[in-house]
């Protein structure tokens, strides 16, 4: 309630200023993304993403001839930072669309204040269910969890055969890793196999001893991990030290090469699903591999690619407003702009990004789900030094 | 539920705990003496464990910044630097912060709020040059040291058996220190800052050490949490609020306190797991904080002072 009046409130005094605003050049982007805080470890990823878009973007003609600008706001690891980091967006920069922000649970705080301001907002690592019926002006380029957790866990059931016991450890206390967790639950109950044991976590937990040792006592012969990060490393970590031999399938929040120095050798064998592969053929995830590789000397995250494929949707989506309306963007009127945009950004049909050809439908009473074709499933390997590994595609 | 089992939460409890205490030490250490909560620690527990990282690894940054020291430490001596230097640290925060605001006679409410606004400028310095990602020690950093170590049924973790060592013998060295001319004038500082002036004690001395060892305690304790775990600008903030709990559990002040505190909190917590999530899978571990710090609640209506604190005697 609280929050429905302050989206009303922010709303209401945006209005008049972007009725008589109109956009200026270069075209500015919003990027609401977790700088600091916590989250800052997937947010900097984000943060690359968007950045390498803006190069990309503009050393391809730009938006019809006009270039773009990604405006960073800092949204911290809180749902407030998050709101304060979308209204300077929408008021003081004046954005044509936002990209962010970082958490589902911050999308679940902030979109709402964008769908009253009719801002498009793209997610790019929002998948928890539930996005895209925010509301009209939310979409996202973050496949949700439901779609690809079961080809892992399929992935993995056929190359050990014999598993039947199953733990889970999940952060309760964040939107996106709750709700990856009952995807899961709700895969491993299909495929048949016997929930021995649930764990819960928090955020910023770095001590899993007790849990481990009760998840241990049930004698899973697999563990399905939702966290964070870092947490989830730290956890994978003092499992095999506390002699687990088992499987261990990561959730998204595992899907990252920030977890290498946390877990060091013990990050070796971790299944994981993903939605992007840096291996993937196409022009634009070449570019992107070959600028990023350039710059960080690794391959390229999927936290990175899916911030670098919503700054694209937008600018593909603002060349398509361009060509209809048969004039530039620039000198538009912003408000009416972005209803535009948003409508351009959900007809989006086979549009090849580095996550493959993408596809954004709108879903009833709400905004933009994406249709994405290529899911992948990954083992990571470490080198003999523990110090860095690969994620290596098994499927 | 064997009796291994419950030996094994007992151990994982024990083990975290040290951490807890380890951590209270310093906060408990700076109240004790001046009536103040100190909420840089958390901030200082984090550049004592970057600053051993840095030493050992000869690397500095991440973030905004790449330095090569050109140097590479052993542990034993990058442990040392990094926590005399977080000493030094805590030296400079008593400078900055706590004296202009003692002088100005400024609420300790003040200090307080001042307290936490140094310690974010801190993290987000951390932040700043070595980034958000978490860093490791090096798997050497131990040097031949298993992991694990098994007594008996009970596994334990080798860094924490060590962090459980250095928490019982800096608990040890503060008392001898308390036996000593220098301690004693100390905790008559505490006692009374006018009479202790009038008896010739050099009160803002005093303070200055105390704040020394705060920082230094700081310093080793993030180094060996680090060590356990990994280190990220942020990870001190985590133990800011159990730190609390734990010397208002142990009894605010007191130094044995926030070691017996630190203990007690870390088995309640293994324990509402260990017992409840093998019935009920979840319960235990979800309503881990609720039921911890019911406890301490409970606790505290029958034992205000806390576990070893003194009883406040009104004298009118």
């Amino acid at each position: 309630m609280k929050l429905e009046r302050i989206a009303l409130l922010t709303a209401l005094l945006a209005l008049p200023a972007a009725l008589a605003q109109t956009v200026s050049s270069p075209i500015p982007i919003g990027a609401a993304l977790a700088e600091t805080s916590n989250v800052a470890l997937l947010g900097q990823e984000e943060v690359v993403g968007v950045k390498l878009a803006q190069s990309y973007v503009n050393s391809h003609g730009g938006v019809d001839g006009t270039p773009i600008k990604v405006i960073l706001e800092d949204t911290g690891g809180n749902v407030t930072g998050a709101i304060n980091a979308f209204q300077l967006l929408m008021n003081k920069d004046h954005v044509v669309g936002i990209v962010g922000p970082t958490l589902s649970q911050q999308a679940f705080g902030a979109d709402p204040i964008a769908v009253q301001a009719k801002v498009p907002v793209i997610g790019p690592s929002d998948t928890a269910n539930g996005i895209p019926e925010i509301g009209p002006y939310v979409s996202r380029v973050s496949a949700p969890v439901s779609a690809y957790a079961p080809d892992a866990l399929k992935a993995v059931l056929s190359f050990h055969k014999g598993i039947t016991r199953v733990a889970q450890f999940y952060a309760e206390n964040d939107a996106f890793s709750k709700s990856e967790a009952g995807t899961f639950r709700q895969a491993f109950k299909k495929v048949g196999l016997n929930l021995v044991d649930v764990e819960k976590t928090k955020t910023g937990q770095s001590n899993f001893t007790s849990q481990i040792t009760t998840a241990l006592a049930k004698h899973p012969q697999l563990i399905e991990i939702s966290t964070l990060a870092a947490d989830g490393a730290n956890l994978v970590k003092q499992l095999r030290q506390f002699g687990y031999t088992g499987q261990i399938i990561g959730g998204n929040g595992l899907n990252t090469p920030a977890i290498f120095p946390v877990c060091q050798k013990y990050c070796g064998g971790i299944y994981i699903a993903e939605a992007y592969s840096p291996s993937l053929k196409n022009a634009v995830n070449s570019w992107l591999g070959q600028h990023y590789r350039a710059q960080y000397h690794a391959a390229v995250p999927q936290l990175t690619a899916q911030a670098f494929t919503g700054v694209l949707v937008f600018a593909n989506a603002l060349s398509r407003v361009a060509a209809s309306a048969h004039q530039k963007i620039v000198g538009m009127n912003l408000a009416a702009l972005r209803v535009k945009l948003n409508q351009a950004v959900q007809t989006t049909t086979n549009f090849v990004t580095p996550l493959g050809a993408i596809s954004i439908y709108k879903v009833p009473n709400g905004g933009g789900e994406l249709n994405q074709k290529d899911f992948y499933v990954a083992q990571i390997h470490m080198n003999s030094s523990g110090k860095s590994g690969s994620f290596v595609y098994v499927k | 539920m064997t009796a291994g089992y419950l030996l094994q939460q007992l151990a994982n409890g024990l083990s975290n705990g040290a951490v807890y205490a380890i951590f209270a030490l310093g906060y408990t250490l700076v109240f004790s003496i001046l009536d103040i909560l100190n909420f840089t620690q958390g901030a200082v527990f984090a550049v004592g464990a970057y600053l051993t990282y840095s030493l050992m690894t000869g690397h500095i940054g991440g973030g905004q910044l790449h330095l090569h020291l050109g140097l590479r430490l052993p542990l034993w001596l990058a442990f040392t630097a990094g926590a005399l230097i977080s000493g030094l640290l805590g030296v400079a925060i008593e400078f900055l912060v706590f004296r202009p605001l003692r002088r100005r006679r400024a609420d300790p409410l003040l200090a307080l709020v001042a307290s936490i606004g140094l310690a974010t400028l801190l993290v987000n310095a951390l932040q700043l040059i070595y980034g958000a990602q978490n860093h490791n020690f090096p798997f050497h950093a131990l040097g031949s040291l298993p992991p694990v170590v098994y007594l008996g049924p009970v596994i334990v973790r080798s860094i924490q058996l060590i962090i459980l060592g250095v928490t019982l013998l800096a608990l040890a060295a503060l008392w001898l220190f308390s036996r000593s001319r220098y301690g004693k004038a100390l905790f008559a500082v505490a006692e009374n800052p006018a009479v202790a002036s009038l008896l010739g004690i050099s009160v803002s001395r005093y303070i200055v050490w105390t704040f020394f060892l705060s920082g230094l305690l700081g310093g080793i304790a993030g180094t060996l949490v680090g060590l356990s775990y990994s280190i990220s600008p942020y990870f001190g903030q985590n133990y800011g609020l159990i730190g609390l709990a734990v010397i208002v559990l142990g009894g605010l002040g007191d130094i044995p306190g926030a070691v017996v505190g630190g203990l007690v909190m870390g088995v309640i917590e293994a324990l509402t797991v260990g017992v409840l999530d093998f019935y009920i899978s979840g319960v235990g571990s979800g309503y881990q904080d609720a039921i911890s710090f019911g406890i301490l609640l409970l606790v505290l209506l029958f034992r205000p002072q806390g576990l070893l604190g003194r009883k406040l005697v009104q004298r009118v």
